[in-house]
């Protein structure tokens, strides 16, 4: 049956068909060596074909043996093309196998699946011009030989009588198109010449233009030599669309388009082309066949080069314009967090400024307070001296003495002492004038009153001199204190400061802030608590944030709590909570975002990136801000370690990178 | 009846000092002074049994519990004091509220604070004139308070006697 | 300002204790004639002695106001002596309208006349830039300005009354009282304004109240005094003692350098209605000052503005409302009151209780002048002249003096009180001010006016009879 080598694999053509179908197609792939149509190819000797009905028999018949199965041909049975060549799937030397199915049937809607898994080479109808599958059947081993045995002797062997590969196309025109570019653009310069002659070569320079866009074209040039790009005006300016894929026949195109030149084409390189007009190229195509293949290929050829390129670009494009999206939503991503971190770094920034403005009134407070402080004991204390030498000198430094140690007293309290004093003298302006010096015996008073004109005013003065002593000094008392405040509240940052009172801080605020805060009653409630390392400036941002929230979440009257205790003995916890509208679960859920605020809405967080930037103050600290917002009000829980923040956290929150 | 002036300060001294500045008005208007809402009505009470009239109120605007333009809003739902002249004297007040203050307490005027005596001097006679002037009340009693020569008009109807 | 929706208590004053004692002796003594037969008084005189008492009482006391008394005092004659007396007398009475027409006397419609130019005068401001214009010659020294504001002062007080006339003039010295130094400067200044007004008052029939109520008392007796008339008798009394009062208070007060500047600016009003007025207004006074060539009577001349100004509306129903009617009804009381007193025979009962045919008519003359200048410097004005001109226009019936003379001439006393600053509302302006204490004032005030006394009391009446105008 065969007479190949034994180390060779036997190569089996496998009928799947049955009745007359199957023996038919036997004979046809079996017949002998002369070959109707053409080609004397044999396949006896090289192949055998097996027989089998079903596509079941096949798999069986294959797994049993080592043979190669090129080609298997089916019949178009009904039971579906899909499922017999699924079936012939299972073993895999069919599924490498070329298929051929032959068929009776006008429509087949059942091999949908053969044709996406690319499984089906070839229909047949029957009947089929005698010797016409075999060929068929011949051409298809031979192209699986050369794919899957390219080494095997029988390979080379299925050639036909011009020493030419069985599976290479016979048409000139499709020979054509495998032949090298350059041989088929002498052959087909060479046909033309067979008609009109020789054609004078035209060498010409780089930036030549052989076409104009939108200009009428009427010849072709066959570039011999050189290349030649394509170029196109268009909206955003020149582009060059071709130049590797210009080919060499130039403005064949454009006799597809009213013979108007679709494109500049414009020499690259030193050229040599061969101009034919449209008559000369007519006569040539009329008169040689072979040209109109060469000519065809050539420009089959060229536009498959140019659709290529163009589809490549296209894919490039997708890709670009993918990239391109992806970049884009890279930056805007960039940019959001760009502006937060600015917006963080302004408010920073508007601190750090107020932290340094506050440090240096603070400073530049100190003298005159000082000197304030000072001046009211000088004042003082030569009042005292001056008064001695007074006639009056006793009665004045004890109306100035009364009326500078007076105890404070409710401005009812006063009344009702100027009730008294006008019972005793009859007069509510003198008793008023009385009581503002210092007088407050009803008999003093009316003694005064039926005394010299003059004494009460005089002891009004000393009177006046004494109440304005006191409030000179309660003035600066408080002044010194704001200046207390305001330095330990804008203490430049540095290192993490130790032992510092957490009371202390907040308690700062909340006189710095009092403005802000008016209308709201505070309640404090303190715990005792450990003192903490931290930076005491960066924690007043933060108390004043929460606190102006609250105020602002109350917008006007309300209560603010402030609670401090030690949930353990490394943390302490401070809460400050109102009794505000609070906030819905989806505000509470963006209100650490730096540009969240709900203008319109009840909760207005005033300062914006208030709350993002004291989380991040507290998170420096290594320690944690919450937020809870029920109906009956928002809390805000701040716990912070003891121990503080690590040594190497710089002195200022960094602002968020962007992506982070 | 003696036309008074209201002072509302919790802070003593500040207080002290501008019954201090409006001193030259005593004897020709009664100045009382209260350092909180309740005394301030304390004050409104007293006045009434006297049988005088609270012409003018000076409120600073942050008080301990309440605000200095609520207690002029609410001045206007007592007969005692709906004619009295409003001042907000303030070293702080946001626009919100001078503008509530303007729209429904009807502040007659500001002043902000540190103020200067003379000019809280001639505010308080300009506001006790307006007070006079509006309500046609006899001038002569207070004349020395008010600013005669724009109150010299309500007595050209007054004819001899 | 909010709307206004309150309306809070009207509180009634509270009486002092002078007018509760006001009230009680008040009562007592309306109440002694009518329970006390009193001899030589008939019923109907009794009843009036009762009314004039009350009034005496109340109108001294003020226990109610003054225009409330006037107004008692025609409804106790409506119902007391008139032929509606609740209780009827047996003697021929006045009827009620008799009393009631004192309301409409033509001396309250001359009044009336004077009140609506004056109010047209403020209305326009014609007032003060009168005023204006009539300083400047009078700038540039102080004793001179003060002079200037004397004259200018009395002489629209001629025509305006003496408050309106101190209201205005006020508000031009108050900008300079504020800028000359504390001192004698400002208390001269202070008084010189209601001094000039007070006798200003007495220049012509509608200056002020009493003229009126002395000339209503006069027509009564049919010896009715022309405006011109009252002027010739008045206007020569007013300039010397108003050059006295200028002479006394410059020397005492002002320094010559005093600064002082004036302000002479005047813008007169050229609207229509303003020129009409002052049209009005001038052929009005023009009128008055002419009756001896038309002979229209002064009631019926001031009756033409009336009239006018309303037609043209350049004054309406506001103005009317604004006119100081209790000072027209309070004359008006005066009116009545002398009517009642001689229709019932009480003031040759009140004659005959005297001897004063005894007394030299100088002294009983220089004893009414005091009296009218005691009593108003006291109690008002008007009233003093409602009590006092009745009786002694009686008491000139049995006396050698023309009854004119004895009428003006208590009016006249009336005005000059000005010792107090109760006596008179621009000396009540004045110390209001607070530049003029009581002592001041009560000095300068008896100082001028007893010298305007002495002059009334001695030297007009020859004056008067020399130049024949009696």
């Amino acid at each position: 049956m065969t007479d190949v080598a034994p180390s060779l694999p036997t190569l089996r053509v496998i009928i799947v068909a049955d009745g007359a179908l199957a023996a038919a197609l036997t004979d046809e792939l079996g017949a002998g060596a002369d070959d109707p149509i053409g080609g004397s190819a044999h396949l006896t000797g090289i192949v055998e074909v097996v027989q089998v009905e079903h596509a079941e028999e096949a798999v069986e018949l294959v797994s049993a043996t080592t043979a190669e199965v090129p080609l298997v041909v089916l019949s178009g049975r009904p039971g579906g093309v899909d499922h017999t060549i699924d079936t012939l799937d299972r073993a895999p030397s069919l599924r490498r196998a070329s298929t051929l199915l032959v068929t009776d049937r006008a429509v087949h809607d059942d091999a949908a699946r053969a044709i996406d898994g690319d499984r089906l080479d070839g229909v047949i109808a029957i009947p089929w011009t005698a010797g016409a599958l075999r060929l068929h059947a011949r051409s298809q081993i031979a192209r699986w030989l050369r794919a899957h045995l390219p080494d095997d002797p029988r390979t080379g062997s299925l050639i036909d009588d011009t020493e030419r590969p069985l599976e290479l196309p016979d048409s000139e025109m499709l020979r054509d198109l495998e032949r090298e570019p350059a041989a088929v653009t002498e052959r087909l310069l060479a046909a033309i010449e067979r008609v009109l002659g020789p054609r004078p070569r035209l060498h010409l320079p780089p930036g030549i233009r052989l076409t104009h866009q939108g200009e009428g074209v009427n010849g072709v040039l066959v570039v011999l030599r050189g290349s030649v790009a394509l170029d196109r005006s268009t909206r955003v300016g020149d582009l060059r669309l071709h130049h590797g894929s210009t080919g060499p026949v130039v403005g064949l195109l454009s006799l597809a388009q009213q013979r108007r030149a679709f494109f500049t084409a414009r020499t690259t390189t030193d050229v040599e082309v061969v101009h034919l007009s449209l008559e000369q190229l007519d006569r040539a195509l009329r008169s040689e066949p072979e040209v109109g293949a060469a000519m065809a290929a050539v420009s089959i050829r060229a536009l498959a080069q140019r659709l290529r390129r163009s589809e490549q670009l296209q894919v490039e494009k997708i890709e670009l314009n993918r990239e391109l999206d992806a970049e884009r939503e890279r930056l805007a991503d960039a940019l959001h967090q760009l502006e937060q971190a600015r917006l963080e770094l302004v408010e920073q920034a508007r601190f750090a400024t107020l932290g340094e403005l506050a440090a240096g009134i603070a400073h530049e407070l100190n003298n005159p307070v000082a000197a304030l402080d000072r001046a009211a004991s000088y004042i003082t204390e030569d009042l005292e001296r001056l008064v001695t030498s007074h006639p009056q000198g006793p009665a004045l430094a004890q109306a100035l003495t009364t009326a500078r140690d007076r105890p404070p007293s409710s401005t009812a309290e006063e009344r009702e002492q100027r009730r008294v004093l006008e019972a005793a003298v009859g007069d509510r302006e003198l008793a008023r004038r009385l009581l503002a010096a210092a007088v407050t015996d009803p008999d003093d008073a009316r003694r005064l009153a039926t005394g010299p004109a003059g004494e009460i005013a005089l002891l009004e003065a000393a009177a006046g001199i004494g109440t304005a002593i006191r409030n000179l000094e309660v003035g600066a008392a408080r002044i010194s204190g704001l200046v207390a405040s305001l330095r330990s509240y804008a203490r430049p940052d540095g290192d993490p400061v130790e032992d510092v009172d957490v009371h202390q801080g907040i308690e700062d605020t909340l006189r710095l802030t009092a403005h802000r805060l008016a209308g709201a009653r505070i309640t404090r409630d303190y715990d005792e608590v450990p003192r903490i390392r931290c930076h005491p400036g960066q924690l007043g941002q933060v108390w004043t944030n929460l606190l102006v929230n609250a105020a602002e979440a109350l917008d006007g009257e309300g209560h603010i709590r402030v609670l401090t205790d030690a949930p353990d003995p490394e943390h302490v916890r401070v809460r400050i909570s109102d009794d505000g509208p609070g906030m819905p679960p989806d505000v509470l859920k963006r209100a650490f975002e730096p540009r969240f605020t709900t203008k319109q809405g009840t909760v207005r967080y005033g300062l914006g990136l208030g709350l993002a930037i004291a989380r991040r103050v507290v998170e420096q600290h290594d320690g944690r801000l919450s937020l809870e917002a029920d109906a009956s009000g928002t809390t805000a829980t701040v716990i912070l370690p003891v121990a503080g923040p690590a040594d190497d956290t710089t002195s200022r929150p960094q602002p968020p990178s962007p992506g982070g | 009846m003696q036309l008074a002036v209201l002072i509302l300060e919790d802070e003593r001294p500040v207080r002290e000092a501008l019954a201090r500045d409006l001193g030259h008005f005593g004897g020709h208007v009664r100045i009382e002074v209260a350092e909180d809402v309740p005394d301030a009505w304390a004050v409104i009470d007293e006045l009434d049994r006297d049988g005088d009239r609270l012409a003018l109120v000076l409120a600073d605007h942050r008080l301990p519990g309440t605000s200095g333009v609520d207690f002029l809003v609410l001045l206007l739902d007592d007969p005692r004091t709906v004619h009295t002249r409003k001042v907000l004297v303030t070293g702080q007040a946001d626009q919100q509220d001078t503008i509530r203050a303007v729209n429904d307490a009807g502040l007659d005027r500001y002043i902000p604070k540190p103020w200067n005596p003379d000019e809280l001097r001639s505010v308080v006679r300009d506001q006790l004139t307006d007070h006079v002037i509006e309500h046609r009340l006899d001038p002569l009693p207070h004349l020395q308070a008010l600013d005669a020569a724009r109150v010299m008009p309500l007595l050209r109807t007054r004819g001899d006697r | 300002m909010p709307t206004d929706v309150h309306h809070p208590r009207s509180t009634l004053p509270r009486p002092t204790h002078l007018q509760l004692a006001g009230l009680v002796v008040g009562l007592i003594a309306f109440l002694v004639p009518l329970l006390v037969d009193i001899p030589g008084l008939e019923p109907a005189g009794q009843r009036m002695l009762a009314i004039f008492l009350l009034a005496i009482v109340l109108w001294v006391t003020e226990a109610v106001p003054l225009v409330a008394t006037a107004m008692l005092v025609i409804l106790l004659e409506v119902l007391m002596i008139s032929d509606q007396a609740l209780v009827a007398l047996p003697e021929d009475v006045l009827a009620a309208s008799d009393y009631f027409a004192a309301l409409a006397d033509p001396v309250i419609v001359l009044f009336l006349g004077g009140f609506l130019i004056a109010d047209g005068a403020a209305k326009f401001d014609l007032d003060r830039n009168l005023a204006a214009v009539m300083l400047r010659p009078f700038a540039g020294n102080a004793r001179r300005s003060v002079l200037g504001l004397m004259l200018i002062t009395a002489m629209l007080s001629m025509f305006v009354s003496n408050t309106a006339t101190t209201a205005t003039m006020f508000a031009v010295v108050i900008p300079i009282l504020a800028v000359l130094p504390a001192g004698p400067a400002r208390t001269g200044l202070a008084l010189a304004i209601p001094v000039a007004a007070n006798v200003g008052g007495i220049g012509t029939p509608v200056g002020s109240p009493p003229n009126a109520i002395a000339l209503g008392a006069l027509e009564a007796r049919g010896e009715g005094v022309s405006f011109l008339g009252w002027m010739l008798l008045a206007v020569p009394l007013m300039v010397v003692v108003l050059l006295f009062a200028w002479w006394l208070l410059t020397r005492r007060y002002i320094a010559p350098d005093t600064p002082m500047a004036l302000d002479l600016s005047s813008s007169f009003d050229r609207s229509p209605a303003a020129i009409v007025f002052y049209v009005v207004a001038g052929a009005t006074v023009l009128l008055w000052l002419t009756e001896p060539l038309h002979g229209i009577s002064s009631s019926t001349v001031g009756f033409v503005p009336v009239v006018a100004l309303l037609a043209t509306q350049v004054m309406g129903g506001d103005d009317i409302k604004a006119l100081q009617w209790p000072v027209l009804w309070l004359v008006a009381g005066g009116i009545a009151l002398g009517a009642g007193i001689g229709a019932t025979g009480l003031d040759t009962w009140l004659l005959g209780l005297v001897a004063w045919e005894a007394l030299p008519l100088t002294l009983l003359v220089l004893l009414l002048v005091a009296v009218g200048l005691g009593l108003s410097t006291v109690i008002s004005n008007s009233a003093t002249a409602n009590l006092l001109v009745p009786l002694s226009l009686s008491l000139a019936t049995g006396l050698p003096i023309d009854a004119t003379a004895i009428g003006v001439i208590v009016a006249l006393a009336c005005a000059l009180a000005m010792a107090l600053p109760i006596s008179t509302p621009p000396n009540a302006v004045a110390y209001a001010t607070g530049e003029v204490d009581t002592r001041a004032m009560a000095t300068n005030g008896l100082l001028v006016g007893g010298f305007g006394a002495v002059l009334l009391a001695t030297v007009l009446p020859r004056v008067w009879d020399r130049l024949g105008l009696l």
